[in-house]
């Protein structure tokens, strides 16, 4: 390598003083005879003392003074939609406390997603740094989907709850009061009310199947809704056939467990990627 | 006074008063870097409001054995470097706003000396525009506020020989840009 080729890669450290005494030596050296080289380094160490010395406007004393006060109110912003977020899964709970056996499914059914929410937590945690607002930011979007998917997934496991009763009922043996046609029709226009909402949360491609669902379900409790309220056995029959010919309980099957699987496997919550931020 | 991991640990479980003193403690060199930045006053004040929302937000995600203040100004420069504003990031200042910035300060490098390094970082405002983002950003960083690049890696979490490249280029850039100007330099 020429001494000119040498300069070159010394140059960048050069113009920081962070050279060593032996290459400061060369390089000074140098400088001094060719005027080429002499030349750049000139023209570098001006635009860095330039800006070195630009002066810095002081920051203004009243917004300095002022900015607890400024800033306080969006912090307690971000405190009300946290705490409409825990509101949200009291509800939940208040929701469910009608019937004993349905309390302890569906109590088992919020405990494994959460569960799988701390697991999803506690894996993210554990990998490397990713301290800043864009992750912050993918962070509330996964955080959005996930709570978009809890929902649809209560949604679809209080419908099941509801066909199992429909689908084990035997008008054989069974007295039509005993699935309290009055309380299955209040459950279904609830469950209805929520659909709409549901569905038009569910938008990423992934989550088409299960959306997929959600509607084949609404058209279901739909009909349960409309059936008249006290002997439509006939009704029923129709009802027990549509679940059975459309998979539905399968499929529902099939959407909780992939729901547990994706809350157990890490690559969800891998959201390091420090190099792609800046 | 309380050091900062002691009120990150507090803030953390949810003590407004412990963030409100790590706003205090920070707040002028999160302004500052974000002004370095933004180059102009409103964006910076607002840059610096953004940065405590966002790091409030996520708080909870911050792990203790990194340095907060790292943490605080890696949001101030992805803050800026999504900045869309009325006086923004890419669109460079206009030469009048820039004359009247760049008045010689009593004192520091003598009077000509200072209106000739005015006259370069004219220049150098208008040549910056022609770099990407992570050029600029970087550049700013290390000759603006005067960061070394051991706290440029720690801050953006990048290899220092990144942080020493892109810098370089942009100064080679710079250069290139300011190539016109050179005969009245
Ligand atoms: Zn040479």
């Amino acid at each position: 390598m020429n001494d000119c080729k040498k300069i070159e890669s010394l140059m960048e450290r050069a113009l920081y003083q962070e050279l060593t005494a032996a290459e400061s030596e060369f390089f000074d050296r140098h400088i001094a005879l060719c005027p080429e080289c002499a030349k750049d380094y000139e023209e570098y160490r001006t635009i860095i003392t330039a800006c070195a010395a630009e002066p810095r406007p002081e920051a203004d004393t009243a917004f300095m003074n002022r900015f607890w006060e400024t800033l306080a109110p969006k912090i307690k912003k971000i405190e009300k939609k946290r705490s409409a977020r825990v509101h949200w899964w009291i509800d939940l709970v208040h929701a469910f406390r009608f019937e004993t056996a349905w309390k302890y499914q569906l109590a088992g059914g919020v405990a494994l997603l959460l569960f799988g929410i701390f697991i999803g937590n506690y894996l993210k945690k554990g990998t490397e740094p990713m301290h800043d607002d864009r992750i912050a930011e993918q962070t509330d979007a996964a955080v959005q989907q996930t709570v978009s998917e809890i929902e649809a997934l209560n949604y679809i496991q209080r419908s099941k709850v509801l066909l199992l009763g429909l689908m084990n009922f035997d008008p054989a043996t069974d007295d039509v009061e005993t699935i309290n046609l009055e309380r299955q029709k209040k459950i279904s226009g609830e469950l209805l009310t929520k659909a709409a909402e549901i569905k038009s949360v569910l938008r990423e491609p992934s989550q088409r199947q299960l959306k997929k669902l959600v509607s084949d379900i609404e058209l279901i409790l739909l009909q349960i809704a409309n059936l008249d309220a006290k002997y439509d056995l006939t009704g029923i029959e129709i009802i027990r056939e549509g679940v059975k010919s459309k998979g539905i309980i399968l499929k529902i099957h099939i959407q909780e467990m992939k729901k547990e699987e994706k809350k157990l496997t890490p690559e969800n919550t891998n959201l390091n990627n420090d190099t792609k931020t800046i | 006074m309380h050091n900062d991991t002691e009120l990150v640990e507090r803030a953390q479980q949810g003590d407004l008063t412990a963030f409100k003193e790590l706003v205090t403690g920070h707040k002028k060199m999160v302004y500052y870097l974000a002004y370095d930045l933004t180059r102009n006053r409103e964006d910076a004040e607002d840059v610096s409001q953004e940065v405590f929302v966002k790091a409030y937000r996520s708080l909870k995600s911050f792990r203790l054995d990194a340095k907060f203040s790292s943490w605080l100004y890696r949001i101030t420069v992805n803050t800026c470097l999504s900045l869309k504003s009325r006086k923004s990031y890419s669109t460079m200042k206009t030469f009048e706003e820039i004359g009247s910035s760049t008045e010689p300060e009593a004192g520091e490098p003598g009077p000509e000396r200072e209106t000739e390094f005015g006259f370069i970082r004219s220049h150098v405002e208008q040549a910056l525009s022609k770099l990407s983002k992570r050029e600029k950003a970087i550049f700013i960083m290390r000759n603006y506020s005067g960061m070394s690049f051991q706290e440029i890696v720690e801050i953006l979490k990048i290899k220092p020989a990144t942080a020493r490249n892109f810098n370089f280029k942009a100064l080679r850039k710079l250069r290139k840009e300011l190539a016109f100007y050179k005969k009245e330099i």
